[in-house]
C-alpha cells in the first residue's frame, strides 16, 4: 500500500497529531476567562519585575517633607507616612509576596511529591505513618503556630518561608498519594509490567507525566493561598517586618481609623493587588484543572 | 498428562487475596479468586475461559503471567515454570507471553504516541538498535493490525475504541510472543467491531502460530474463536472440553444454564428453548459454599452436594467435569 521511501523522521514532521500538552493548551485557550486571568497575572508579574528597576525612587529612601502626598503626577500612588513612593513600594512588595509564594509552593510541592509518592507506592506502614502525620499537621491551628514561630525566631522572610513550607505540605501530599494509588492500578501500568518495562521508565515515562498536570494545578492554587496567608500575617504585623514591603504589610495603615477614613491611597492599591493576584491564580488554576481533566474533555 | 505439544500447562494454580481489617490490618480471611485450576493450552490453539463476573477468570489470566503473585501452583511455559524464574529470566520470558486488556481506554498511556506505545518494549528488550529501526518495525506491526502508517504519530485519544484495541494488539505482538492472554479483549467494543477484532486475532493466530487464552463472559464470542473451552465458577474450572463437547453436550448444570442464558439471534428459536435461569447471585469467594460450590444455585442439588466436593473427572475423552450428578454419585 505505502511503498514510498521512508525518510528519517518524515512521519514525525508531517503529523497531524498533537501531544497531550498540546491538547491541554488548546483546551485551556478555549477558556476565555482563564486566558484573561493568565494575561493579567503575567502583567502583574512583569510590573513587579520592572517597576522597581526603572522607578526613579527607592523603596527605602524617604523624605520627611513628602509625607502622605495623595496620588499625583510625581508620585503615581502617592507617598506613605514617612514619605516613600508607594508605587515603587507596591511592586517591590509584590516581588516579596510572589517570591514567598513561589518558594513556599516549591517547598510544599517537593515535600508533597516525595511523601505522597512514598505513601502511594509503598503503602503499608509507610503510608500509615505519613497519613497520620498529615492529619496531625492539618489539625494544627495554622495562624497561631505561625505567630508563635515568628515570635520565637523573628519575622524574617526565611523564617516565614520555612514555617509555611513546614505547615502547608499535607494538602498536596494527599493529592499526589491519591493520584498515585489510582495511576498505579491503571491498566497501562499493568501492561508495562507485562511488557517487562523497567521500573525507572515506568515511573518517569508513565507515572510522572500523568501526575504532572495535577501537580501544576495544585501548585497554582497553592500560590493563591500562600499569598493570602502571608498577607494576613503581615497585616497583623507578624509577617515580614518593615521596612521590607509586602502586599500584606503595605495594608497596615488600614488598621488605623484616621488612615482608613481619610487616605484611601495608602491601602487600596495593595488590597487590589492581593485581590487581583489571588483571583487570577484561582481562575487560572481552575482553568488548568478543567483542561487537564480528561473527563471534562470527552474522548 | 505432560504433552510435548502443550505450550502452557497450568497445574493446581491458586490465587488467594488476603482480606485485611481494622487498624492493625489483620488478615481476617481470603478471597479465593482462583482456587486450584489446571489446564493445558496446545501450540497454535485457543482456550476459551468463560464464567460470570467475579468467577476469577481475569485473576487466572493475570496470575499465569505473574502480574499477580500466585498463592500456589505452577504455570509451565515451554517446559519451564514461570514462577521459578529470576527477575531477569522473567523479563525475557515477558517477550513470549503477552496480554491484551479489556478496556482499550485505560490500557493505553494517554501521554505517548503509537510509536512509543508499541515501540517502547522493542527498545526495552533490545530488539531494535535505533529509533529509525523502531519506527520501521512499529509501522510493520501496526499495518499488520489494520492501522495505517500515518496513524503512528497519533495519540490514543485520537482513536476510536476498536482502533485502540488494535493498538493494544500491536503492542502485544511487537515482541513476537507465542502466547497471548486476551482478557475480555472484545467485551468493551460494539458487536460489529468485535467481529473485526476477532477475525484479526484469528488471522494473526494462523499467520504467527499464536496460542491464546481467551477470557470472556460472552459465549458467542468464545464459540467463534476457541478450540477448547473451560467454564469457571467461583474460582474453579467446573467443566472443560473441546468446543463441540461444551456447546453441543454440556454436562455440568452450570454450563447448561450458562448456555441457556445466552441470547438467541433467531427469534423463531426462542419459543422452543427450555428456560433454565440461574437464580441468585454468585456466592462470595471469601466464603464459598461447602461441598460443591454450585449447590446453592443448582436445580439438581442433593444432600451429598452440600457435604462433599465433587471430583474433577474425565467423563469423555478430553471432556472434564466437576459434578456429583455427572460422576454418577446420584
Amino acid at each position: 500500500m505505502s511503498e514510498q521511501v521512508f525518510k528519517d523522521n518524515e512521519l514525525l514532521k508531517a503529523n497531524k497529531s498533537e501531544s497531550y500538552f498540546a491538547v491541554v493548551r488548546r483546551q485551556f485557550m478555549k477558556n476565555k476567562l482563564a486566558v484573561g486571568a493568565l494575561i493579567v497575572l503575567i502583567f502583574i508579574i512583569l510590573l513587579c519585575i520592572f517597576v522597581p528597576i526603572f522607578s526613579p525612587y527607592s523603596m527605602q529612601i524617604f523624605f520627611a517633607d513628602n509625607r502622605l502626598i495623595p496620588p499625583s503626577g510625581q508620585h503615581w500612588l502617592g507617598t506613605d507616612i514617612i514619605g516613600r513612593d508607594l508605587f515603587t513600594r507596591l511592586f517591590v512588595g509584590g516581588r516579596i509576596s510572589l517570591g514567598i509564594a513561589l518558594a513556599v509552593t516549591a517547598i510544599t510541592t517537593l515535600i508533597g511529591f516525595t511523601l505522597g509518592s512514598l505513601s502511594g507506592f509503598y503503602g503499608k506502614w509507610i503510608d500509615t505513618i505519613i497519613m497520620r502525620l498529615t492529619e496531625v499537621i492539618l489539625s494544627l491551628p495554622f495562624i497561631m503556630i505561625a505567630i508563635v514561630v515568628v515570635a520565637l525566631f523573628g519575622s524574617s522572610i526565611q523564617v516565614l518561608i520555612a514555617t509555611f513550607g513546614a505547615l502547608m505540605w499535607p494538602g498536596i501530599t494527599r493529592i499526589i498519594r491519591g493520584q498515585i494509588l489510582m495511576l498505579r492500578e491503571a491498566e497501562y501500568m499493568k501492561a508495562c509490567e507485562a511488557l517487562g518495562i523497567n521500573d525507572f521508565s515506568r515511573i518517569t515515562r508513565h507515572l510522572l507525566p500523568n501526575l504532572l498536570p495535577f501537580i501544576i494545578v495544585y501548585a497554582t492554587l497553592n500560590m493563591a493561598s500562600v499569598i493570602l496567608v502571608e498577607s494576613a500575617l503581615s497585616f497583623l504585623g507578624m509577617g515580614v517586618s518593615p521596612p521590607t514591603p509586602t502586599w500584606g504589610n503595605l495594608l497596615e495603615p488600614a488598621r488605623e481609623m484616621i488612615h482608613l477614613a481619610n487616605r484611601p491611597w495608602l491601602f487600596i492599591p495593595p488590597g487590589v493587588m492581593i485581590f487581583l493576584t489571588v483571583m487570577c491564580f484561582n481562575i487560572v488554576g481552575d482553568g488548568l484543572r478543567d483542561a487537564v481533566d480528561p473527563k471534562s474533555r470527552g474522548r | 498428562m505432560t504433552n510435548s505439544e502443550n505450550l502452557l500447562e497450568v497445574r493446581n494454580l491458586k490465587k488467594h487475596f488476603p482480606i485485611k481489617k481494622g487498624a492493625l490490618r489483620r488478615v481476617v480471611g481470603h478471597v479465593k479468586a482462583v482456587d486450584d485450576i489446571s489446564f493445558n493450552i496446545r501450540k497454535g490453539e485457543t482456550l476459551g475461559l468463560v464464567g460470570e463476573s467475579g468467577c476469577g477468570k481475569t485473576t487466572a489470566g493475570r496470575t499465569i503471567l505473574k502480574l499477580h503473585e500466585p498463592t500456589s501452583g505452577e504455570a509451565i511455559f515451554n517446559g519451564e515454570n514461570v514462577y521459578d524464574k529470576s527477575r531477569s529470566e522473567l523479563k525475557s520470558l515477558r517477550t513470549k507471553m503477552q496480554i491484551i486488556f479489556q478496556d482499550p481506554y485505560s490500557s493505553l498511556n494517554p501521554r505517548l504516541p503509537v510509536f512509543e506505545l508499541v515501540g517502547e518494549a522493542l527498545r526495552e528488550h533490545g530488539f531494535v538498535k535505533n529509533n529509525r529501526e523502531m519506527q520501521e518495525k512499529v509501522i510493520e506491526i501496526i499495518e499488520k493490525c489494520g492501522l495505517t502508517r500515518e496513524q503512528a504519530t497519533r495519540y490514543p485519544h485520537q482513536f476510536s475504541g476498536g482502533q485502540r484495541q488494535r493498538i493494544c494488539i500491536a503492542r502485544a505482538l511487537a515482541l513476537n510472543p507465542e502466547f497471548i492472554v486476551c482478557d475480555e479483549a472484545v467485551s468493551a467494543l460494539d458487536v460489529s467491531i468485535q467481529s473485526q477484532i476477532i477475525n484479526l486475532l484469528k488471522d494473526l493466530q494462523d499467520e504467527m502460530g499464536l496460542s491464546y487464552l481467551f477470557i470472556s463472559h460472552d459465549l458467542s464470542v468464545v464459540k467463534l474463536i476457541s478450540d477448547e473451552v473451560g467454564v469457571m465458577y467461583l474460582g474453579r474450572i467446573v467443566e472443560m472440553g473441546s468446543k463441540q463437547q461444551i456447546f453441543s453436550n454440556p454436562r455440568h448444570p452450570y454450563t447448561e444454564v450458562l448456555l441457556a442464558a445466552a441470547p438467541l439471534y433467531d427469534p423463531r428459536n426462542r419459543a422452543r428453548r427450555e428456560r433454565k435461569l440461574l437464580e441468585g447471585d454468585i456466592p462470595s469467594p471469601a466464603n464459598p459454599p461447602s461441598g460443591c460450590r454450585f449447590h446453592t444455585r443448582c436445580i439438581y442439588a442433593q444432600d451429598v452436594c452440600k457435604e462433599h466436593a465433587p471430583e474433577y473427572r474425565e467423563i469423555d475423552t478430553g471432556h472434564f467435569a466437576m459434578c456429583h450428578k455427572v460422576n454418577g454419585v446420584f
